[in-house]
């Protein structure tokens, strides 16, 4: 089920129906996310994300992370860092009368003059230099 | 287009933190170096310069950086009449002060190279969930896939392709 969604966020697929309709019209990509038979409908992933914890879905991210930096990918030694964060607009709309659907969301800044309701990452990235 | 072999740096995202857009920049910023030392630590690896923009310039994070063992590359804010180090972002992006400052804070884009992937290739921006713990698996999916592409590449012996999603879309 996980790497079905990674499948969705690699081929850029916008929606889980979307990906549900993927999965059961391209057999590779069923093979490819361990679906034998039966691929699952869109409410198996909606139920899925509603009932998964973060934990569960960052687990996928720090093991990713754990295998790179066994790699080295991270760099070895003494390395720069960077942080900054980044506006993701959020499911929701402003001004409406029934209020926004994503409760959590807030108005932020989206460049110099623009705002908008979202969700900001503050990410730190490492690099290394390969020749 | 995206040119898959532009690249000779590789630059990953290593830890991050998804707070509402309303949260100023200083709440969460004195978490992410001490979560990327934890998990560097593990790979024998250190943080040496710590790059930011204006933003992330005030006292206790300078202080936060100098306890870690960290030099910091921050640009003072045109307001600060004293910087702690010569490094200023003047309008139009041109950056001033003490060369080898000015050479590390282009280095500064590296952390924008996780977001232009992330937000051209992969969705990044274009949220279908709603709340906070969804965001985060949001967030962590995408991130996931930039790490992932990159092991592939690695592993396949290609690794002019770690930042290329493109190859494996």
């Amino acid at each position: 089920m996980l790497s079905a969604l990674m499948l969705m966020y690699l081929l850029q697929i916008p929606t889980v129906t979307m990906l549900s309709i993927q999965l059961s019209r391209h057999d590779e990509y069923a093979e490819l996310c361990g679906f034998s038979r039966r691929t699952p409908d869109r409410t198996t992933f909606s139920k899925f994300i509603t009932r998964a914890e973060p934990k569960t879905v960052e687990g996928v991210f720090k093991e990713l992370r754990r295998q790179a930096l066994k790699m080295g990918l991270y760099g070895n030694g003494k390395v720069d860092a960077a942080v900054d964060s980044t506006f993701i607009h959020a499911y929701s709309r402003r001004k409406r009368k029934a209020g926004v659907s994503d409760r959590g969301a807030r108005v932020g800044k989206v460049e110099r003059t623009t705002y908008a309701l979202g969700w900001r990452i503050h990410t730190i990235a490492t690099r290394r230099g390969f020749h | 287009m995206e040119n898959p072999h532009h690249s000779n740096q590789e630059r990953f995202p290593l830890a991050y933190i998804v707070r509402s857009a309303n949260v100023n920049d200083k709440v969460p910023a004195p978490k992410l170096p001490k979560y990327a030392i934890n998990h560097l630590k593990k790979a024998k690896t250190a943080i040496e310069t710590l790059i930011a923009d204006a933003q992330y310039y005030w006292e206790d994070f300078f202080n936060l950086l100098e306890e870690l063992k960290i030099k910091p590359v921050i640009p003072a804010p045109p307001q600060i009449k004293q910087p702690r180090i010569r490094l200023k972002v003047k309008h139009g992006f041109i950056v001033e002060g003490d060369p080898e400052l000015v050479k590390l804070y282009h280095k500064r884009m590296m952390v924008e190279h996780v977001f232009k992937p992330g937000k051209k290739r992969l969705n990044l921006d274009n949220l279908r969930w709603r709340g906070a713990a969804k965001v985060r698996m949001h967030v962590a999916l995408c991130y996931s896939v930039i790490l992932a592409v990159a092991i592939t590449a690695h592993k396949i012996g290609r690794p002019e392709l770690a930042h290329s999603i493109k190859a494996f879309q």
